[in-house]
């Protein structure tokens, strides 16, 4: 159905006008025509030129290679057109040239005259800061024309992920040398690049500053005059050209990308109902209906999220209808849900948003004290009555001011103030009945991060604790510290499934899309039957078996050790001791197969993934002005992928797509690369050593000597990556050239050499696409993702099968890994059937997976992994492997049972910078989730003194906290340091420390014998039990004092709550921010205070045995 | 990104395939584990006569003019110039600030390289990086820090000891690069407490630490006796035992300042003085190089990174340098130890002459001072001489490679030779030609 939501009168009009129009099947030129414009070019011709529908004769000839007849908006979507309707294509510096008449023709406009200019526009790419033209008259930098000389523009900005609509002219001063002559307008909204076709129009009235109006898709948006401000003076007149799709000289910079249709110029100031009349759409508005005031109930909290703000700070603006809405118990968040593209990656928000939480409340009649706190602007108003407003944020912050007083409260029952935060108290007195309870909330704006922090609404009555205001029927929250941290905590859960449920049905048109790829990718590939075998061998081991592998007289591993080396590379963790129990509780003949299915099942899955990734894929964010060779943080992208076990392909796909959100975790994060001359070599270099085993790196600047590659090769990738021809900066080249002597350096590249995209590997797949695979053909990214994923390509999936396979067996069976240019595959079948299954599976990492694990292969025991895998290569069986720097960490936490307590990952926790500068990675909960604390400004009040300390144990054990180039193979050199940070380093003495939230300090206090303590404990760190002498070796240590070692009647003595210290950025050159934080690295190297309820003597006893286990090699190593 | 291409023009192909090379390299790689012998004497140039380098970092970007390189002086608002008047010094027409005044009368013992300079202004991280290793960042590896390179070349100079500490907050910019954590460093921030995994934790006297090392011990040998002839975990375990003794009272005695006497801890002064002692006793214990970061920014509010309000107290700073400065190359001397150590203050960039709206300065990296001492160099000069508000070069520049490549040259590491990452050779320096004047 059409829709018109601005103007409810007309749609009555045009659902009238329906059935015409689908008789006409071009509703579009009678809507036009009634509008009389002087210029029209529709493009509906196969080629150029191009006439204009206007009163005016004016042919539009193409320059370079404007692609005609490609599909425009069409009547499956945009009712107003018909379903042949067509386009033009542009990109690099193509466009569309009108002449000028002459003097006073009717493209001409001066002070006085009323313009409107429109155009249907499908943007490919739109790069940040990138102004393109849709049509514009004069600044051609034509030969005899003045310079800057813009009569007129409409154009499209990208802005923070969208394309804003952009109105341009220059006075007719013209003074040469100065911007003060331009005026241009700009609107607070847009739309993202790559999202189809949309209706842009602005209409102005030269001389009359007030008079600008902008449309998107319909509807008046608003914008500022951000450039040489308004201005009543005239603009400049002559008689340039009038170009289409780009502008100075066909500066690529200035040109669309993408695809154009319907540019029309009125000489008249077109009212909003007539633009709103171009634009039908069946598209589904993404916005809701509005739920009115009475519609809402007391039993729960309906939150909404508002998007399409003024940029500006204030209160006073009209409400547009929400675009997400839930409910919840209480009046309180302390986040939100993630917002996906159709495509299921994380989008940002546009800045600001607001948040609208609205309640029906009543309590008994009485006085109340209300409390609001927010770290943003926000307002409490209950019954209509504004009773309550917090601040804008303050951005100022550079560094200088003091840390603030903190936040102390004289009651117990209230939580401290978070950073950055404000609260507001106002008493009131209720009478007994329902109130309307609405908190809006303003989340991000100009120059800050879209943040929420924390949002709550609290209540006490006389003589009672602060509570949150909770809907009827739901428990009441208390605001204590304890009880805050657990609805914290608690919040934070429920969101991981909210998100999960909204990714998983953002993106149905997607996975038909992958569906349909799948089944053309199993109709290519057919599956190579396993050999036949007189034992019913996995099928991995049949393969081997054929092949001659020697390993079949290596027993399996017993089923503890099995249990523990599943469970590493599965969850990423030791076992804990229930899932040991539940393991040694299943029939003999079927635990290994269970427990492989219930661990492929466990979302612990995508955790372990994510840090092996993050060092293929080099990704390597900074939060504190990164300036490193810096990427986005699209580790959230790879962990969700896994999460969802999303198919490979599409993987990679959506790698090299580079959309969604760049700062907020989406895959336009792999696209930064700070300080890097060519950031898609960059990432042309990465993507070939992931996926394609093709290792580039010497090609970044000049021909490899090891290697059969061209430097042109690794720049047609990112030529591809690029959408459009690079220039080889000689930053990126030999200086003087070819090196001369007996070199094997060979340059066939200069600087300023211009390299097209292209794919350059025809040796692996030819760059034939079947039909149907490619859905936007100009995109380049696109071609690229579909040429590697190609179920035509065999190296794709052998290249991801070998990389799982020597996860899981500690050999490849190609090797290295990641370059392939010598490749001798150790069983070259047995890595064909894995490849095959991997693409008949649908590209399922887990069935690969699955084909390993179950495998006999994997479940024997490991043979060493020096002298290197020749041996195990042979025997086909695996090598010792000791455990990642991550499955090391988060397994000493599964152990201890304790919270990592690091602090949040950010340097900003007030949130007053924007995320250009200033990172949030939040508050890490598995190792995979850190980043390098950034403080090479050497200043203690910088430090993060908890989360270092887990760095230390990660870097120790081969952790990169920089990540500028791909890694598959990590620095496994043995260095005191590992022992040390595990014997010493303060995030090992928290495992060890026998504090009150130390799971192993709930076994102790257990009534049990000593024997079986000593056994559990062997379960909980080791995943076995001991042999008689190592039990007879701690029994002999933990005997005396046994009976006695609890202390009857103690109170736990738990960790203190180390938070809300008040230190940011904005205060850290202050003495008192110094003085924090180095309280609190003395804090956290003193470790957590041990428990009271087990005498002293014992406990440190205790906790030597543990430090022990945890010391001994047995631990560090997978068995 | 220049010098993105840094490798050898001369790369010969290794004898046989290129597998065979990298196992090769790898084998060699696998030597250096952080702890080390001291490692045969490179035969480089004849001339360098240090054996330890103590590397004064003054991060935050210390200003030249308010320091080594006085100008005629600015009045803190809209004159630009030096904040402080100058004073002569033990070297004929070499001026120094007047709250250097100690090592004014030093300064023979010094070579002040007045031409200093790189292009990165604009971000601290960037620039440290680019001091620390000589190169711009790249998207294909990590380049290894000085002090990472001179543990790589030179090793420890006594059994036991580490090669590299450093005393500040740790980063990447400090790390070993591509040199593999073999070449990493152990860091401490504060001289009161031993390097993190050294000190033994909170309530762990050493009568608790001998009970664990016996069970440890004990579950140790049964463990590696179940799996016998398994190299890698003879190795870790190995050298667990080797990290135990390192954490032991021989080398943590070294961090004990107590033992030195009272006349002494007081003449270095601060806490950074406080550093500058434990550095001495570190090089003398057997560690080659050692950073210390000069980080305690509540002192003035900035530290070295003298914006804004930063620059009322500058003072407090330079004096305290002066202190534990000048004291250094007095007890070295003593020790006669100054030959053979090389001294080097090291600062990211300079500042302008100019003062911003607070009355501070901004960044400025087109010309500023690095001073080196002892060393065996040939001191008691000032090398290169800046226009006369010391924003621009007149003579003698001197380029961060070529700064490495003289500290390099006086620890006799041969500035013209190749590291390996992996097969791909990398020169240590870019280009980098060391400072010939400093060498007899």
């Amino acid at each position: 159905m059409p829709r018109n939501p601005a103007f409810p009168l007309p749609l009555i009009v045009l659902l009238a006008m329906a059935p015409l129009v689908a008789n006409a099947g071009d509703g579009y030129v009678d809507e036009i025509g009634r509008d009389k414009p002087v210029a029209w070019w529709r493009f509906n011709r196969p080629q150029a030129p191009f006439p204009s529908l206007g009163s005016a004769t004016l042919p539009a000839r193409t320059v370079r290679t404007v692609e005609p007849g490609i599909p425009g908006p069409r009547s499956k979507l945009f009712p107003l057109f018909s379903n042949k309707n067509l386009a033009v294509g542009l990109s690099g510096s193509d466009r569309l040239v009108v002449d000028d008449p002459g003097k006073n023709s009717p493209l001409d406009f001066a002070n006085g005259d009323a313009i409107t200019l429109e155009s249907w526009v499908a943007v490919g790419t739109l790069a940040a800061g990138q102004h393109a033209y849709l049509v514009g008259k004069g600044r051609t930098n034509n030969p005899g024309q003045a310079a800057a000389n813009q009569n007129w523009a409409l154009r499209l900005t990208g802005n923070r992920g969208v394309a804003r609509i952009s109105f341009l002219f220059r006075n007719a001063d013209n003074r040469p040398g100065t911007n003060d002559d331009f005026h241009r307008w700009t609107s607070n909204t847009g739309f993202p690049p790559g999202d189809g076709w949309h209706h842009v129009a602005v209409s102005y009235e030269f001389g009359k500053p007030k008079s600008l109006r902008g449309y998107l898709d319909g509807e008046a948006v608003s914008g500022t005059w951000d450039l040489g401000g308004q201005t009543t003076k005239p603009p400049v007149v002559d008689n340039d050209q009038v170009w289409i799709g780009s502008s100075l000289g066909g500066n690529p910079g200035n040109t669309l990308h993408g695809r154009l249709d319907e540019v029309a110029i009125y000489r008249a100031a077109l009212p909003a109902a007539r633009l709103a009349a171009h634009f039908q759409t069946t598209r589904p508005d993404p916005r809701l209906a509005e739920l009115p005031d009475n519609a809402i109930a007391g039993n729960a909290v309906l939150v909404e999220v508002i998007e399409g703000l003024p940029k500006t700070d204030g209160w006073d603006f009209l409400r547009p209808r929400p675009v997400e809405r839930w409910k919840q118990p209480a009046l309180a968040l302390v986040g939100l849900p993630r917002k996906y593209s159709a495509r299921g990656l994380i989008v940002d928000r546009p800045s600001p948003f607001l948040l609208r939480l609205r309640t029906k409340y009543r309590a008994p009649a009485g006085k109340y004290r209300l409390l609001l706190r927010s770290r943003g602007a926000a307002r409490l108003v209950l019954d209509g009555r504004i009773i309550a407003t917090t601040n804008f944020i303050n951005r100022n912050a550079s560094g200088h001011e003091n840390v603030p007083e903190q936040h102390r409260s004289n009651r117990k029952d209230l939580v401290s103030l978070s950073p950055g935060h404000q609260q507001r108290l106002v008493d009131v007195v209720l009478e007994d009945r329902e109130y309307l309870v609405v908190v809006e909330a303003f989340v991000g704006g100009a120059g800050v991060r879209t943040e929420l922090g924390e949002l709550l609404l609290g209540l006490s009555g006389p003589d009672q604790p602060f509570h949150l205001l909770t809907a009827s029927g739901h428990p009441t929250v208390g605001l204590s510290e304890t009880d805050w941290d657990s609805y914290s905590q608690a919040f934070a859960r429920q969101l991981t499934g909210q998100n999960d449920q909204r990714r998983r049905s953002s993106d149905p048109t997607e996975r038909s899309y992958w569906n349909q790829r799948h089944r053309l990718a199993r109709s290519t590939v057919s599956p190579l039957p396993v050999p036949k075998s007189d034992q019913r061998l996995p099928a991995v081991d049949s393969w081997l078996k054929q092949a001659g592998a020697k390993g079949r007289d290596t027993p399996l591993v017993n089923d503890h050790a099995f249990f523990r080396r599943l469970v590493l590379d599965t969850a990423g963790v030791v076992p804990a001791p229930a899932e040991v129990d539940w393991f040694l509780g299943r029939p003999r003949s079927t635990r290994r197969d269970e427990a492989i299915d219930r661990f492929l099942a466990d979302p612990r899955w995508a955790d372990h993934w994510v840090g092996y990734w993050q060092d293929v894929l080099a990704e390597n964010p900074g939060i504190l002005k990164p300036q490193l060779n810096n990427t986005g943080p699209f580790r959230f992208w790879i962990h969700e992928s896994f999460r969802d076990n999303k198919p490979m392909d599409r993987f990679v796909t959506e790698l090299v797509m580079m959309q969604g959100s760049r700062y907020g975790g989406g895959p336009a994060g792999f696209a930064m690369a700070t300080q890097n001359d060519v950031p898609m070599a960059a990432k042309a270099h990465v993507l070939g050593t992931a996926f394609l085993a093709v290792e580039l790196k010497c090609a970044r600047c000049h021909d490899a000597p090891y290697h059969p590659f061209r430097q042109e090769q690794l720049f047609s990738i990112a030529a591809m990556l690029n959408q459009r021809p690079l220039t080889l900066p000689k930053t990126s080249t030999i200086p003087g050239g070819a090196p001369a002597g007996n070199s094997l350096v060979r340059v066939s590249l200069s600087p300023g050499a211009i390299v097209a995209p292209a794919w350059p590997f025809a040796d692996l797949v030819s760059d034939v696409l079947p039909a149907g695979v490619l859905r936007n053909r100009s995109d380049q990214r696109e071609r690229l993702a579909a040429l590697i994923t190609s179920p035509h390509n065999r190296r794709f999936p052998r290249v991801l099968v070998n990389r799982v396979w020597k996860r899981y067996l500690g050999w490849g069976l190609v090797e290295p890994a990641d370059d392939w240019s010598e490749a001798a595959p150790a069983y070259p079948e047995l890595l064909d059937f894995l490849g095959r299954e991997l693409v008949r599976s649908g590209y399922d990492l887990k069935h690969v997976a699955r084909l390993i694990l179950e495998s006999r292969a994997y479940q024997r025991q490991v043979l060493p992994a020096e002298p290197l895998a020749d041996g195990a290569r042979r025997a086909a069986v695996g090598v010792r492997r000791r455990m990642t720097a991550e499955q090391l960490v988060d397994s000493l936490f599964v152990v201890s049972g304790k919270l990592m307590k690091s602090e949040a990952l950010t340097l900003d926790p007030e949130g007053r910078r924007p995320a250009t500068s200033f990172l949030n990675l939040g508050v890490p909960r598995r190792s995979w989730e850190f980043a390098p604390l950034s403080n090479e400004r050497d200043r203690p009040a910088l430090a993060l003194p908890a989360a270092q300390s887990i760095l230390d144990l990660l870097v120790a054990f081969g952790w990169r906290e920089s990540r500028p180039h791909a890694t598959t193979l990590r620095d496994g050199t043995v260095t005191v340091l590992q022992p040390l940070a595990l014997a010493n380093g303060s995030a090992a003495h928290r495992a060890v420390v026998l504090s009150d939230d130390h799971s192993l300090t709930r076994l102790f206090l257990e009534d049990r014998p000593l024997p079986q303590l000593v056994d559990r404990l062997y379960l909980q760190v080791l995943c076995r039990r001991p042999s008689p002498d190592e039990r007879a070796d701690v029994e002999e240590l933990l005997a005396g004092g046994f009976s006695s070692r609890r202390v009857a009647g103690a109170l736990p003595n738990p960790p203190p709550r180390r938070r809300h210290h008040g230190v940011s950025w904005s205060n850290h050159l202050s003495p008192e921010a110094t003085r924090i934080k180095l309280e609190l690295e003395r804090q956290v190297r003193e470790g957590d205070p041990p428990t009271r309820r087990l005498t002293a003597d014992w406990r440190e006893r205790a906790e030597d045995v543990l430090w022990a286990l945890f010391n001994s090699p047995e631990f560090v190593f997978i068995p | 990104m220049t010098g993105l291409f840094d490798h050898s023009l001369t790369l010969s192909p290794p004898s046989g395939s290129r597998r065979s090379f990298l196992q090769a390299a790898g084998a060699a790689a696998t030597t250096p584990a952080l702890l080390g012998s001291a490692r045969a004497e490179p035969g480089a140039r004849p001339d360098g006569r240090a054996d330890s380098c103590i590397f004064l970092w003054l991060g935050g970007g210390a200003c030249h003019i308010d320091t080594w390189d006085p100008k005629r002086k600015g009045d803190g608002k809209m004159v630009a110039g030096s904040y402080y008047d100058p004073i002569d010094t033990v070297i004929p027409g070499v001026q120094v600030c007047q709250h250097l005044k100690r090592s004014a009368r030093l300064l023979d013992r010094c070579a002040v390289l007045r031409g200093v300079h790189h292009e990165v202004i604009d971000e601290h991280a960037a620039a440290t990086n680019r001091v620390h290793t000589g190169r711009p960042p790249t998207g294909t590896t990590v380049y290894p820090s000085i002090g990472s390179i001179v543990a790589h070349q030179r090793g420890a100079a006594a059994v036991g000891v580490p090669p590299y500490i450093v005393m500040g907050y740790p980063s990447a910019s400090r790390g070993p690069g591509f040199l593999g954590s073999g070449a990493g460093y152990l860091y401490l921030t504060d001289t009161r407490v031993g390097p993190a995994g050294l000190q033994r934790p909170n309530g762990v006297n050493s009568q608790r630490q001998a009970r664990r090392e016996k069970l440890l011990g004990r579950l140790r040998r049964r463990f590696l006796q179940r799996n016998r002839n398994d190299n890698q975990l003879r190795d870790y375990a190995t050298t667990a035992i080797e990290g135990l003794k390192l954490a032991g009272p021989k080398f943590m005695n070294v961090f004990d300042l107590k033992s030195e006497n009272d006349r002494l801890r007081q003449a270095y002064g601060s806490e950074f003085g406080q550093r500058c002692l434990l550095a001495r006793r570190l090089v003398e214990s057997g560690v080659r190089f050692v950073e210390v970061s000069f980080n305690l920014n509540f002192i003035n509010g900035t530290g070295w990174d003298t914006h804004n309000q930063g620059q009322k107290q500058q003072h407090v700073l330079i004096d305290q340098l002066d202190q534990a400065f000048a004291t250094l190359i007095t007890d070295l001397e003593k020790r006669q130890r100054l030959d053979r150590t090389l001294i080097v203050i090291a600062t990211e960039f300079g500042r302008p002459p100019e003062f911003d709206r607070g009355g501070g300065r901004g960044h400025y990296s087109k010309a500023f001072s690095i001073v080196l001492a002892g060393g065996g160099l040939k001191t008691g000069q000032a090398i290169g001489t800046t226009d006369e508000l010391g924003r621009k070069i007149l003579d003698r520049p001197v380029s961060i490679p070529d700064l490495h490549a003289t500290i390099y040259r006086s620890l006799s590491i041969d500035p013209t030779k190749e590291l390996y990452d992996g097969v791909r050779p990398v020169p240590i320096t870019d280009k980098g030609q060391a400072v010939d004047e400093l060498f007899t």
